[in-house]
């Protein structure tokens, strides 16, 4: 009997144990990829190659970025590999949400070294004045023939060239706009209000209704349960509708800033208005608005 | 009086267990990821269709270099009459055969699509045409967005169907008749995910 209970108890152990390693070796599965770096200045060079030149070409995106609102980034990495250079840039985006929110005007410049691959990804927003061919164009026309003749620096710089020229032509919103549509966040408290006086409202009714119909024991059992059913029914209505907004955003039905209150907007925004960032400081913010990716824009291999 | 009073009593109940039902048993969290899941599936439908809308454009570009490569040619322009002649409708998810056939002839158009990107390499009058450059960009960009669309896809029914199996909502989704849906299979996926490999 006795060696049945601590037979139990080391099968016990041993089975938490193999369920704590599995869950352990779960992360060994994904780092086999290659790390997305965070996003601690939107010109970010693992490899070195800019050298001088980073500083100069972050001032300028930065600058852009004051100016116009668009936020372009580019990264350079050694390589992607497993993955394509595709795979990679889409995971990067989704992680560094380059862009603003609601206009999704972000780019990202990506090479990969080793590779000789080289991408840039388009935010939705900007999809129609800077098409995959019209990137594709970039690639092959300006960035590649540097890239080949060994000015990697050179290449990249003249790439960001191009696509800011290309971006200053379109007729985008100003920087204020956005401010005003991230103000959104009061609107919630009304529905919120609206909703509580209208629970109250069924509460009082039932309750009197309850007692009315069961004396006053059951009656105050009864009304205390229900009001706090129907609380929970309406709790769950609204959880109900953020899923169903959450889930349309982050499947790109609804643009990013189709709800006043806005997630990933802080990032952008804390930077802004106390001077200097985190980082060098041009004056500028954190990158990373919360722009949205669909996978649009173009790649090339040298 | 004692009639009426059984009446109240009855109804009271009545309101009561409509109200658990529905609470508890995540019917409101069913309806919103089913609804995430034809948002999803949407974008899915949007980026092959982009993807179809490109093909006439390149056949015949395709045509003005290498008009004899005609089995190639009419491989492409069979898939995409066989794809886009594919009836889509909301029942096409809740259909595993149907999506299966749509699953099928998408991929096939992938691979003709391919084959004639492949075979345009042995044309150089063709690669050097600005017009077929640009083209050949849209397409692997159709390509790609097909991919991240499908990728999204496949959380979105992913966590729908996390929902509609687990307990207690598992209950409420057989009352409802929220069965599971079918999502893309992951040999397809990859075939599907290597876009046309094309070197410059």
């Amino acid at each position: 009997m006795k060696t049945k209970t601590v037979g139990s108890v080391v099968l016990l152990l041993v089975g938490t144990a193999a369920l704590w390693l599995s869950a352990l070796s779960c992360p060994d599965a994904v780092a086999q990829f290659v790390e997305v770096p965070k996003l601690s200045s939107p010109i970010i060079d693992k490899t070195g190659v800019l050298g001088e030149s980073r500083a100069a070409l972050e001032q300028k995106v930065r600058a852009f970025r004051e100016g116009k609102g668009s936020e372009i980034g580019v990264l350079i990495v050694p390589s992607t590999k497993p993955e394509t250079i595709e795979q990679y840039g889409i995971r990067v985006v989704e992680d560094w949400k380059l862009g603003r929110q609601g206009i999704d005007d972000g780019v990202l410049l990506l090479v990969a070294l080793e590779d000789r691959a080289v991408r840039i990804e388009v935010g939705r927003g900007l999809e129609g004045d800077l098409p995959d061919a019209k990137a594709s164009r970039i690639i092959r026309e300006i960035i590649i023939p540097k890239f080949r003749s060994g000015d990697m620096s050179g290449g990249i710089a003249a790439g960001v060239d191009s696509i800011i020229s290309i971006i200053s032509g379109m007729d985008l919103p100003k920087m204020q706009s956005t401010r005003t549509a991230r103000s959104g966040h009061t609107s919630m408290v009304l529905p919120m209000l609206f909703i509580i006086v209208v629970w109250l409202f069924i509460v009082v009714w039932l309750s009197i209704f309850f007692l009315s119909a069961f004396g006053r024991l059951w009656g105050v059992v009864l009304g205390g349960i229900s009001g706090f059913l129907i609380g929970l029914v309406m709790l769950s209505l609204i959880g109900g509708i953020i899923g169903l907004v959450v889930g349309l955003i982050a499947s790109g039905v609804l643009p990013r800033g189709a709800i006043g209150s806005g997630r990933g907007a802080p990032r952008y925004r804390s930077g802004r208005g106390f001077g200097g960032s985190s980082f060098g400081g041009f004056g500028g913010g954190s990158f990373g608005g919360g722009g949205g990716f669909g996978g649009g824009g173009a790649s090339g291999r040298w | 009086m004692k009639l009426s009073q059984n009446l109240r009593r009855g109804l009271c109940s009545l309101v009561i267990v409509c109200l658990i039902g529905l609470s508890g048993c995540g019917y409101n969290a069913i309806q919103a990821r089913d609804e995430a899941v034809q948002a999803a599936w949407s974008d899915v439908l949007n980026q092959y269709k982009r993807r179809a809308d490109l093909i006439p454009n390149l056949v015949s570009t395709v045509k003005g270099y290498a008009s004899h490569e005609r089995e190639v040619l009419d491989a492409v322009t069979q898939a995409r009459a066989k794809a886009t002649g594919f009836k889509i409708d909301a029942s096409l998810l809740n259909d595993e055969g149907a999506f299966k056939r749509f699953q099928e002839a998408q991929g096939a158009m992938s691979g003709a699509l391919s084959r004639l990107l492949v075979v345009a390499e042995n044309y150089p009058n063709l690669k050097a045409d600005a017009n077929f450059r640009d083209l050949q960009a849209q397409i692997e960009g159709a390509e790609n967005r097909i991919t991240v669309a499908r990728t999204r896809y496949i959380e979105s029914v992913r966590a729908y169907n996390t929902t509609v199996r687990s307990f207690p909502s598992n209950l409420t989704a057989k009352l409802f008749g929220a069965t599971v849906k079918p999502n893309f299979t992951v040999e397809n996926e990859q075939e599907v995910s290597q876009a046309p490999a094309v070197s410059f």
